[in-house]
């Protein structure tokens, strides 16, 4: 069972690291929007899927991962990569805060103050315009690693791609330490975690700097993936999007992350004939998804396999 | 063991205790008699810090002042509660269960031991170590709930409303069961509705009315008193 757990792996590897070739200028883009929406639906994972915390807000994380990232890069001169951890560093310092509100009320309160800090980030990077260009935006250098640009996004997709996977491990990591296992007992309970000795708001902080976090990279390497940056680009409908993809994905997974990614970078462009149509299109799968598969599409995939393994003989 | 004194708490406007105070002593069982609303359970959240109400006055383990630490500091300090309704993990097993009370005290170190006393007490409890706690009788859970407070290597445990739900004659086994753990050197604060039980196992207990201590004393003299027999045991 490990062994076949194992070989999966490495097949889904072999898939991701072939995946480009063949595959023209567009395609390379497309793939590497992928790994950055695998990202945020990784986030997602830790903060739904583990926490059982709710949010509408993660595009503000997005937007200052990818304005702290662009900042320190254009104005500060940092090389690639620590503008990346910059980005990142920013939206968990804010996630923090975020998760302040999150202590006090759940579900649909938590929601909405999600949505309201979103709503505050893109506002305040808009109208700040001595900093983020407000209107006009602003442009970022191409992604360049120990000194060489990555020209073409064939080879950012490869870094995109390390990225993920590292996060991914670190998510794995997570969920099976001390403080991921105790994240995991406050949401099946959390009067039940608290008698345990299980301190809630302490958890509840470091879920929301994870995500923030893993959401915050994510921008960043988005807005060097752009070349330009414009509030409209995190608006309330990316938030919802995001949270759309991590479920239909899958919350519990690390492999349905990546389909959740693939979902949300892929439908719009198979969908493209359906025009003003799409938006039914995915409410309709969300809503098959959350009646039919709880655990999102990673689950049928789960499924498939279990049946065509034989069963295990009774110990 | 645990000292409250002048305690008073409020929920925004609305004020849930006033100038609430009370002793238990160690190795006692001291019960908490009272009706919906009198304030029990507030009671035992304000000690634990498990209940969002503006705190005034002191609480005190073994000398040192807990009030307003936060609920898992309290814990390791050996005051654990077992909340009413049980509260379990529904979908982990019930030796699961038991090893969540370990979790979070000293990370499980000493779980092996306790869990054997543990099962040596709720000897029940062995044959459906292995069934998810939901699938369990109301009775099972409320040992696997007491089991998992012992699993934290209690020095006083406080119960909210262990006979809750249960049949008589269940409840009479519960209450022989708290008196087994308090014979284990566990100091015992119960907090009850069924008064008559309460006071059979209880050395002394007080009476919380509106947020107000209106009587205490040794279980059996308070068992004697009228006020307590006509408003708590229904006899006239």
């Amino acid at each position: 069972m490990k062994h076949a757990r194992t070989i999966a792996t490495l097949l889904v590897l072999l898939v991701l690291v072939a995946l480009p070739f063949g595959l023209g200028h567009y395609g390379y883009y497309i793939l590497a929007t992928v790994m950055i929406y695998a990202i945020v639906a990784l986030s997602l994972n830790v903060l739904i899927g583990m926490g059982g915390q709710i949010s509408i807000g993660h595009a503000g994380f997005w937007a200052l991962g990818a304005y702290g990232s662009a900042l320190v890069v254009i104005k500060l001169g940092f090389p690639f990569l620590a503008g990346v951890l910059v980005g990142g560093l920013v939206a968990a310092i804010f996630g923090a805060l975020v998760a302040l509100p999150a202590l006090r009320v759940q579900g649909h309160y938590l929601a909405i103050a999600t949505l309201g800090f979103a709503l505050f980030v893109q506002q305040v990077l808009f109208e700040w315009e001595g900093l983020t260009g407000g209107r006009q935006g602003l442009f970022v250098p191409r992604p360049s690693l120990f000194g060489y640009e990555l020209q073409t996004d064939f080879s950012y997709y490869y870094v995109l791609l390390a990225v993920f996977l590292l996060l991914a491990w670190i998510t794995g990591n997570f969920a099976g330490s001390h403080t991921g296992r105790s994240l995991m007992a406050l949401k099946m309970s959390s009067v039940a975690a608290e008698c345990c000795g299980i301190a809630r708001p302490i958890h509840i902080i470091i879920a929301f700097t994870i995500s923030a976090f893993f959401t915050g990279v994510s921008g960043a390497l988005y807005g060097h993936l752009l070349g330009h940056l414009s509030t409209e680009t995190f608006s309330l409908a990316v938030s919802l999007s995001f949270l759309t993809m991590a479920v239909i994905g899958g919350l519990h997974s690390r492999a349905g992350a990546l389909l959740g990614g693939a979902y949300l970078a892929l439908a719009p462009e198979l969908l493209r004939e359906f025009k003003d149509a799409q938006m039914v299109i995915y409410g309709i799968t969300l809503i098959l998804c959350v009646q039919f598969l709880p655990g999102g599409l990673i689950s049928l995939v789960e499924r498939v396999w279990t049946i065509r393994r034989p069963p295990r003989a009774a110990p | 063991m645990l000292e409250v004194s002048n305690l008073s708490a409020r929920y925004g406007a609305i004020s849930a205790l006033n100038g609430v105070s009370l002793g238990v002593d160690s190795g006692r069982i001291v019960s908490l008699l009272g009706s919906n609303g009198a304030g029990k359970s507030t009671l035992l959240g304000c000690i634990t810090n498990s209940v969002p109400c503006r705190m005034s006055g002191s609480i005190r383990l073994e000398g040192e002042e807990i009030l307003g630490l936060p609920t898992d500091a309290i814990i390791s300090r050996g005051l654990v509660l077992v909340p009413e309704g049980r509260q379990l993990f529904a979908e982990l097993t019930v030796e699961e269960n038991l090893r969540m009370g370990a979790y979070g005290v000293d990370r499980g170190r000493h779980w092996r031991a306790d869990l054997d006393r543990v099962y040596r007490l709720f000897p029940r409890l062995v044959e459906r170590r292995r069934q998810a706690a939901a699938t369990l009788s109301g009775g099972e859970q409320q040992m696997v709930a007491i089991g998992r407070a012992m699993m934290a290597r209690p020095r006083i445990v406080l119960l909210d409303e262990p006979s809750l739900g249960l049949a008589p004659l269940l409840v009479r086994e519960i209450f022989n069961l708290i008196r087994d753990i308090n014979g284990q050197s566990v100091t015992v604060l119960l907090v009850e509705q069924n008064a008559r039980q309460a006071l059979r196992i209880a050395h002394a207990a007080y009476v919380l009315e509106k947020g107000h201590v209106t009587a205490s004393g040794a279980a059996d003299e308070l068992a004697r008193d009228p006020h307590v027999i006509e408003a708590y045991l229904g006899e006239a």
